[in-house]
């Protein structure tokens, strides 16, 4: 009798991430369901974007910053570690192929190796020196690298094309040019969304999780803080220069403002109005971004829309349009209208006593 | 579980694959854009019209609008009225290349004046030539019309290139008697250019010698340090291939009351009314600027754009932004008066033909299949400031 | 020699300005450990409204445009404390989307020309030296200032209050100090300094639409310089950065010159000698 069990029901090591009963299942399905989402809306567009080139290169451009903005999502969304220079690492994978396929003649399929390499490294080395930090203060020195990288990037001579930048930058070599581009851009997307979803439910992803409630705590039941940050922080720089392989070889030309701290405050304002603990928030965030920018009116009255807007969404979604479901923060606003009135009726009383 | 995840996306792959080619149209290499029966012709304009830039692209678009109406009142295109959409590139040449796309395939442009800035021309460029659409750029930028680029057939300076105007100030200081020259440059491709051009010719030439160089950035702060380092080097002239009006303005200042008091010779889109308001009318004196137009005689048509632009309630800026944002959109015009067909295609066949172009300067435009540079170091004036007002330099200095 | 004394006098006039808007940045600071970074933006606002109004009422006309681009920031500070939301990095992306509306501001209503105004002109020579008399005056002006704030700060009744609040909002607020407005005031001060230094800025050099990030960077670079330990130590720290930056320009090409403030300020930052809350140990 036991036997027989003992065949049917074999008992062996799962780790957590590997549990595979029923509700893990369900919990399983929704988690992917915004990468799955994101990829069926991309394909449902894709007719409708192939009437209008000008529509098309918006999706090809919010799926480049899309993949920057998930990178951030991780490096702060999990690490809480704001970099202001997602752009600037992508910019590093952007000139790091821009140059093999012009100067060297590499192929564009393994410059990507080096674009993610490259930024991967800088990153980690980055990281080393500003994981101790404290959020502005890191977000700070992320925003000095990024002004540094610029004015290094000027004075490269023949490499980098100086400020002339460089140009001619072979196309993906893919049949159908734009709709593979906006095709390859989403699928980057979903990939990148399926890396922060796997980080997060790995262990690491805990450690990270971890760090961020209690750093103290954290270290002290063994976890080491710096390693895993630094980590993430690369693991960050190596996704964005992804986005940039992407950019450079979509755009065919590289100017070193191209990917500049502007862009990089652009992919921060995006997640931080998108939300950043989730899995979604950095490509909606992205999404309304470029919406914005393109569509807001006027032109040199531009900026004044902008950072109303940016002011507006701190003050009205602090955790991001995708941090509270809409449910909760309904109940929020209705219970602090009430407690309000409890508390100056309660103010009233007592200045009427005194 | 990691398998369902490889599946999905593999299967999600295949199907934004399959969907993409089986719905995609054929890559068809467009040939430019055409005008329709009984419709205006659409130019496009990516310009700065924010950002960093925008000191030059904001006047640019004023003076591209005036030159329409003023197409429009004198006959149009053989009867056609022509219509300016413009889109602001931000100072982004992201923003550019994604502008001039929608310009081109949504708006249905047959040409496209811009953009503000060397870089945002250059990402615009492919893009352009890949649609067989030209572009007219005021840029003195030199890689924008370099024979051995993919889109050299598309695109057409309407500004002097930096590879003539250098020279040009080196010469005239040369003939003004200078032989120890000292050069103030902005930290941008046309003043790394300059620099690096002109470190070139010291080498070859022994007319002249480099006694210092200093340079600034783009928004510099303070240029009262490097005023004095030139000072010290004890030049005859200082060479100024800047585009910034404020630093110009503020060197200016600086070197008069530092004592420095010799002939500043600057580069083409110094020469605008602001930097004498900078700079203060006793430091401009010094001033030697090239242009397009000779502000003491203005060509009858140069000083009726003038008074448009005025009308149209902006501020002439005196300079280049007003010319060649109005040459821009006029060259396209002349060309069109003269080409086959009505279209993106007849306007880069007429512009090629080498048939004189006029437009607001003092010589008129001329291009060929080799030669994308509609104006030649030949069409420069040389003008200096007297009571605070432009002046031409001859006979005054 | 005497060029590099002319290139310390040039770098001692900047650096008084940019101790001004650093001392601005430095009240923020202090007061509600908010980064400001809008306080550039103030400078340009202010500065660009004295040269359209004009010399001499354009200089009170730019020191109340600075105080209203504080106070705007000093609002939407409020209104981020009102809805909890407290940290750090909220208030930081608040003032740089106040900063890009400012610019913006400044470029649509003024225009793309850079200004200037002539308040004093020449040169003072001593021996091989030339003092420009708006250096000088540049740099009295911002001693003053600050000195004065100092002294309002640390022996006025007034000044106590401010510190207090300063030290606990919560304490203050127990003893019923009317806490808002006192940090709104605190605003409305750190605009009036950043404001004043727009004005003696379009004074000396000149005004333009995009100098705003451009002098916030400088301000923060001379507010980290000495660790932020007070306002003195922001103005000496702002005649550092300008020194630094003068005798840079003077002897080396600027693409140099440009990356030294910002390599001190990623060493200052990296070392942890700026000192904030939620520093991992």
């Amino acid at each position: 009798m036991t036997a027989q069990v003992t065949a049917r029901t074999p008992v062996r090591e799962v780790s957590p991430s590997q549990r595979v009963g029923p509700a893990a299942r369900g919990r399983a399905l929704r988690e992917i369901a915004p990468v799955v989402a994101v990829l069926a809306i991309a394909v449902a567009a894709t007719p409708l974007l192939l009437g209008s080139a000008g529509l098309m290169d918006t999706s090809i451009t919010i799926a480049t910053f899309a993949i920057m903005a998930i990178s951030l999502g991780i490096a702060y969304g999990l690490g809480d570690m704001l970099s202001l220079a997602q752009a600037t690492f992508g910019a590093v994978g952007a000139y790091a192929t821009a140059i093999a396929t012009t100067s060297w003649g590499v192929s564009p399929w393994l410059s990507l190796i080096l674009a993610i390499a490259l930024p991967a490294a800088i990153s980690y080395g980055m990281a080393r020196l500003i994981v101790r930090l404290s959020p502005l203060a890191l977000a700070l020195a992320t925003l000095a690298f990024a002004e540094l990288f610029e004015l290094a990037v000027n004075e490269g001579g023949d490499l980098t094309g100086g400020y002339i930048g460089i140009g001619a930058i072979p196309a993906l070599p893919l049949p159908n040019p734009a709709v593979s581009a906006h095709v390859l851009g989403w699928v980057l997307v979903a990939l990148a969304m399926l890396v922060a979803l796997r980080l997060r439910a790995s262990n690491p992803g805990r450690a990270l999780l971890a760090i961020g409630t209690d750093s103290v705590l954290a270290k002290s039941v063994g976890i080491q803080v710096n390693s895993h940050l630094a980590a993430t922080f690369s693991l960050a720089g190596g996704i964005a220069g992804v986005a940039g392989w992407f950019y450079a070889h979509t755009r065919g030309y590289l100017a070193p403002n191209s990917l500049s701290l502007d862009i990089s405050f652009m992919i921060a304002i995006a997640v931080i109005v998108g939300g950043r603990r989730t899995i979604l928030g950095p490509v909606v965030g992205t999404i309304l971004i470029v919406l914005l920018r393109d569509h807001v009116p006027g032109e040199t009255s531009h900026g004044m829309f902008y950072g109303a807007g940016l002011v507006a969404a701190l003050l009205l979604f602090p955790e991001g349009v995708t941090g509270e479901s809409w449910a909760a923060r309904w109940r929020r606003w209705r219970s602090r209208s009430s407690s309000d009135r409890l508390v100056r009726t309660l103010g009233a009383r007592k200045e009427g006593k005194a | 579980m990691r398998l369902r995840f490889f599946v999905g996306a593999t299967v999600s792959v295949a199907a934004l694959v399959l969907s993409g080619c089986g719905a995609g149209t054929g890559e068809a290499q467009a040939s430019g854009n055409g005008v329709a029966e009984g419709e205006p012709i659409r130019i496009g304009a990516v310009l700065s019209l924010t950002g960093a830039v925008a000191a030059f692209g904001v006047p640019e678009r004023a003076a591209a609008e005036v030159a329409v109406d003023y197409v429009n009142e004198n006959g149009g295109v053989d009867g056609r009225e022509i219509e300016l959409v413009v889109a602001d590139d931000m100072s982004d040449p992201t923003q550019a290349a994604r502008a001039a796309q929608r310009l081109i395939t949504d708006e249905g442009v047959i040409a496209i004046v811009g953009a503000s800035t060397g870089s945002g021309t250059l990402a615009m460029a492919p893009v352009a030539a890949q649609h067989g659409v030209p572009v007219l750029a005021p840029n003195g930028t030199i890689g924008v019309t370099d024979p051995r680029e993919d889109f050299f057939s598309y695109v057409f300076r309407t500004s002097v290139s930096d590879e003539d105007t250098i020279p040009a100030l080196l010469e005239r200081a040369k003939e003004d008697g200078a032989e120890r020259i000292a050069v103030f440059y902005q930290e941008d491709a046309l003043g790394r250019f300059s620099a690096e051009l002109l470190e070139r010719l010291d080498a070859e030439d022994d007319e002249f010698e480099i006694v210092a160089s200093a340079s600034v950035p783009l928004e510099a702060t303070d240029v009262s340090a490097q005023a004095i380092r030139i000072r010290n080097a004890q030049p005859d002239a200082v060479l100024m291939p800047l585009s910034s009006v404020g630093v110009g303005g503020s060197f200016l200042r600086t070197a008069h009351e530092t004592g420095l008091n010799v002939p500043m010779y600057g580069a083409l889109a110094v020469a605008q009314h602001a930097i004498i308001d900078t700079a203060g009318a006793a430091a401009t004196e010094n001033l030697v600027v090239a242009n397009m137009v000779n502000p003491a005689e203005p060509t009858p048509a140069q000083q009726d754009l003038y008074e448009r632009i005025e009308a149209a309630g902006h501020e002439p800026t005196g300079g280049f932004p007003d010319l060649f944002g109005a040459n821009s959109v006029r060259v396209i015009a002349e060309a069109l008066k003269l080409a086959d067909e009505l279209s993106s295609e007849g306007l880069r066949e007429a512009l090629e033909s080498g048939e004189p172009l006029e437009a607001w300067a003092t010589v008129p435009y001329s291009y060929g299949p080799d030669n994308h540079d509609g104006l030649s170091a030949d069409g420069l004036v040389w003008t200096t400031v007297r009571d605070g007002d432009f002046v031409s330099a001859d006979g005054n200095l | 020699m005497s060029s590099l004394l002319n290139f310390l006098a040039i770098g001692v006039a900047l650096g008084a300005l940019y101790g001004l808007i650093a001392t601005s940045m430095g009240l923020i600071w202090q007061s509600t450990k908010v980064l400001d970074l809008a306080v550039g933006g103030y400078a340009a606002v202010a500065g660009m409204v004295t040269a359209a109004v004009g010399f001499p009422w354009g200089a009170l006309a730019g020191l109340a445009a600075g105080v209203a681009a504080s106070l705007v920031m000093g609002v939407i500070f409020l209104a981020l404390q009102r809805r909890g939301v407290t940290d750090q990095i909220s208030a930081a992306f608040a003032s740089i989307g106040l900063l890009f509306a400012s610019t913006s501001f400044v470029l649509w209503y003024f225009g793309t020309d850079p200004r200037y105004v002539e308040f004093i002109t020449g040169t003072w020579l001593l021996g091989d030296i030339s003092f420009s008399r708006q250096g000088v005056f540049n740099v009295a002006v911002a001693f003053v200032v600050v000195g004065a704030v100092l002294w309002g700060m640390h022996r006025t009744p007034a000044g106590e209050v401010l510190r207090a609040t300063a030290i606990s909002p919560r304490n203050a607020q127990l003893i019923g100090v009317p806490v808002r407005r006192v940090q709104l005031s605190m605003f409305a001060l750190s605009g009036l300094l950043a404001g004043g230094a727009g004005v003696l800025m379009v004074f000396t050099r000149g005004m333009s639409f995009g100098l705003g990030l451009t002098l916030t960077i400088a301000a923060f670079g001379a507010m980290i310089v000495f660790g932020v330990r007070g306002l003195v130590t922001a103005l000496l720290g702002g005649l550092v950065i300008g020194v630094v930056e003068a005798v840079g320009a003077g002897y080396f090409p600027a693409s140099v010159a440009s990356m030294v403030p910002l390599i001190f300020i990623f060493a200052v930052l990296v070392s942890g000698r700026f000192k904030l809350e939620g520093a991992r140990p």
